[in-house]
């Protein structure tokens, strides 16, 4: 009897035990792991909004939600790359590096998941590596600068003197800039402990003398980053640099110092993308007005490229480590079929999405006016281009950022920039 | 073997013959399974004294961090080494290459520099820490209560997370924000305002500062556990012909704290190359132009930004036997002539 009874407790406990797993097994959540980086507060509220409706919406998926900051996530993602741990879905932006990841396998194409025709032609086109769209765009984000309106009456700068009052000419810039040192105000804000942020002048500055050809050659290896409208741009960059417009101590700047340089009063102008929009609401004191203006003209630079803007784009990479792609696709693809889901991105981080049509809905949609201008500046530009940093191959990109600091203060010339920038991109 | 006979005695001789010439042959045989045996049992003695013995207790303890050490310390150091010999961006395949990364990096004026600004940072804060933890050794080493409360204040920092120390010194070094700063400034020092962390000037010297003020305190325990070690019997007689505290110091206090000398140097020396990474990455990234760049960083940054795993690989190798090198000779040559009292 009590051998049967214990065979009987047996059965029964596997049996138990058995269905336990089954129902567990069932029951199993899509795990999904989202990394992005944390630039604003809106930004990241926005999305953590997002993730929650999106989970709520769909019990059987777990969206976790990570954000980082700027320079730590780019080494956290580089190390997940190496050692193929990567999470679902990550940010990056769209260049020779993240193509890089798709050619060796590392990343999947969204144009297989999902519908892509929502998107912006020329955004596209970036995200996309032979006709094929790779990354999923999640914003645009046009670099203007952005003036302390009372640092500006104060100074005596009025724009309407200025012969476009939605941008000025370098000399007339220039002007301004003495003006707001004589009122004992710094005129630039800007922080390059991360040494990108002065780059982005340099960037803008061959732009406005060599043209988007000079630049597109010179990465191709067609042309060289010692063509005239590098060196120049180098060396308007560097007079700049030292000539005090910058605040004290601007190379040891970074992080969130650097977004609130504006709102503190330690910068009247900042040359940056429309992520500051955001970070003013968040932290500018009651009161605080601002403005914005295109990045200056140059007369006698490269004629078709004085209102070129430089925008980062940046976009959602989907590993090819994610076991539920359709999971995926169900997480992404509102982002490019709600409009409403994207006037409130735009309202709430203060970013561009990359939908058609989104520009002429956000007019009419209550979006903050300075945003809208950015905008129209970005819709009016003949040619954008990005990041060098991500446009350029790793190993020069790296030696261009180590540079950045050099040129700034002066310890290197304009043309060792370049010089050095060409042997490193020629280096096999 | 029978043996043709006319009678029955030949073939019992010949029997007898035969089993006397078996038993010999089989008793050496027994002898040489004994002897066989005897080996085996020694062997197997061996191993059962080993077994039985406390040793084992003591290897079995060791086992785990052994196992840790083995797993993540001497097999990525070898991989490390196998990655140096080859070009690889992280991404598409290896291309062997043998010793061309090691040969680029000397050519490298960069890895010279961090090179430099390591030797500077382990001298900097070679001077700062051991002096200052021998002096709040010797000085606090009494029993009372406000000794207890400066030895808790100095040990403090300690207890910090790097982050959390790299944040507060980045907010105290801050060009207009920072309290050091707006304190100059009250006190009429408004020509000392630097921008401590922003001009390669100051920015090495601002993060020793701030690495001494982190660190030092852990040199003290150290000096102090030192110190509690030696015999009052020597100062007693030392006391006898002089009362010199310097020549007390000199004499006896310092050529007894050998050992503590040679810890405290052992960590400063390894701290520099490794673990202060991630303190001058959080404060200054190595920056203004690599002026705190320390070997260390210069790798990480080969690696990550550079996509140069190869190359980084290298660079982390000679600083590898750069370190073994330096710290290797002290501890033999201590271990040789251990201290006794």
């Amino acid at each position: 009897m009590k051998k049967y009874s214990i065979t009987l407790l047996t059965i029964v406990l596997f049996v138990v035990l058995g269905f336990s797993a089954f129902t567990a097994a069932a029951e199993q959540k899509i795990e999904l792991k989202v990394w992005d980086v944390s630039f604003n507060e809106g930004y990241v509220r926005w999305w953590k909004n997002y993730v929650k409706e999106f989970n709520k919406a769909n019990p059987n998926i777990e969206v976790t939600y990570e954000t980082y900051e700027t320079e730590a996530f780019k080494a956290k993602t580089a190390a997940s790359i190496v050692a193929g741990t990567m999470p679902d879905i990550f940010k990056l932006n769209p260049g020779a590096i993240a193509f890089k990841y798709y050619t060796e396998g590392k990343v999947l194409a969204i144009e297989d998941l999902y519908d892509v025709s929502p998107y912006m032609p020329g955004i596209k086109e970036g995200c996309s590596f032979n006709g094929k769209m790779i990354f999923h765009p999640l914003y645009m984000v046009p670099f203007a600068i952005y003036y302390n309106k009372a640092q500006f009456a104060e100074a005596g700068i009025d724009l309407q003197k200025w012969a476009d009052p939605t941008q000025p000419t370098w000399d007339e810039f220039i002007v301004a800039c003495d003006k707001l040192k004589d009122a004992g105000f710094t005129p630039i804000a800007i922080g390059n402990a991360s040494n990108w942020p002065f780059l982005a002048w340099v960037w803008i500055l061959q732009n406005r003398f060599g043209g988007t050809k000079e630049l597109i050659d010179a990465v191709s290896g067609v042309g060289s980053y010692t063509s005239p409208g590098f060196i120049k741009a180098a060396e308007v960059a560097q007079r700049f640099a030292q000539s005090g417009y910058f605040p004290k101590g601007f190379s040891s700047i970074g992080g969130n110092s650097m977004y609130i340089l504006l709102t503190q009063g330690n910068g009247a102008m900042f040359y940056f993308g429309t992520w500051v929009i955001g970070t003013i609401k968040d932290n500018a004191p009651p009161g605080f007005e601002y403005g914005v203006f295109k990045f200056p003209s140059f007369p006698d630079g490269n004629p078709d490229s004085q209102r070129d803007i430089y925008s980062v784009l940046t976009a959602f990479a989907v590993s090819s480590t994610t076991k539920h792609p359709e999971a995926v696709a169900k997480f992404l693809q509102p982002l490019t079929t709600s409009y409403d889901v994207m006037l409130s991105y735009i309202k709430e981080a203060s970013v561009i999405p990359a939908i058609n049509g989104i520009l002429e809905m956000a007019k009419t949609a209550g979006v903050d006016p300075v945003m809208l201008t950015v905008a129209q500046h970005f819709a009016e530009a003949k040619h954008g281009f990005g990041a060098w940093d991500w446009v350029l191959p790793a190993p020069v990109a790296e030696e261009m950022l180590n540079m950045s600091q050099p040129l700034s203060m002066g310890t290197i010339t304009p043309k060792e920039f370049c010089e050095r920038l060409e042997a490193k991109a020629r280096q096999k | 073997m029978t043996i043709s006979c006319p009678n029955n005695i030949c073939f019992v001789g010949a029997r007898g013959i035969y089993k006397y010439i078996f038993i010999i042959k089989l008793n050496n045989k027994i002898r040489e399974g004994e002897a066989i045996n005897n080996r085996f049992m020694d062997r197997l003695g061996k191993w059962r004294q080993f077994l039985l013995s406390p040793n084992l207790v003591g290897w079995l303890m060791c086992m785990p961090a052994l196992v840790f050490g083995v797993l993540f310390f001497l097999v990525p150091a070898f991989v490390g080494f196998l990655i140096s010999l080859y070009d690889w961006d992280g991404v598409t395949s290896m291309t062997f290459i043998g010793l061309d990364n090691y040969i680029e990096v000397f050519k490298i004026h960069r890895y010279w520099n961090a090179m430099l600004v390591n030797w500077l940072t382990f001298f900097g804060c070679l001077l700062t820490q051991i002096p200052l933890a021998l002096f709040f050794a010797i000085t606090l080493s009494k029993k009372s209560p406000i000794a207890k409360v400066y030895r808790s204040a100095i040990f403090a920092p300690r207890m910090l997370s790097v982050a959390a120390a790299g944040l507060l010194w980045s907010l105290v070094f801050d060009p207009y924000e920072g309290p050091l700063n707006q304190l100059l400034e009250k006190i009429g020092l408004e020509s000392l305002t630097f921008s401590w962390l922003g001009e390669p000037n100051t920015a090495l010297i601002s993060l020793l500062i701030a690495s001494s003020w982190l660190y030092f305190g852990f040199h003290m325990i150290i000096f102090m556990g030192g110190l509690a070690s030696i015999p009052k019997e020597y100062y007693e007689s030392v006391q006898l012909d002089t009362n010199n505290g310097l020549m007390v110091l000199w004499y006896i206090t310092i050529p007894l704290l050998r050992e503590q000398f040679l810890i405290s140097f052992v960590i400063v020396f390894s701290g520099t190359f490794g673990a202060l990474i991630g303190f001058f990455s959080l404060m200054t990234g190595g920056g203004p132009s690599g002026s705190t760049e320390l070997l260390g960083l210069y790798m990480v940054s080969q690696a990550f930004r550079a996509n140069r795993f190869g190359y980084a690989s290298a660079i982390g190798v000679i600083t590898f036997f750069i370190v073994f090198i330096v710290l290797l000779w002290p501890v033999i040559q201590t271990s040789r002539k251990r201290l006794e009292y």
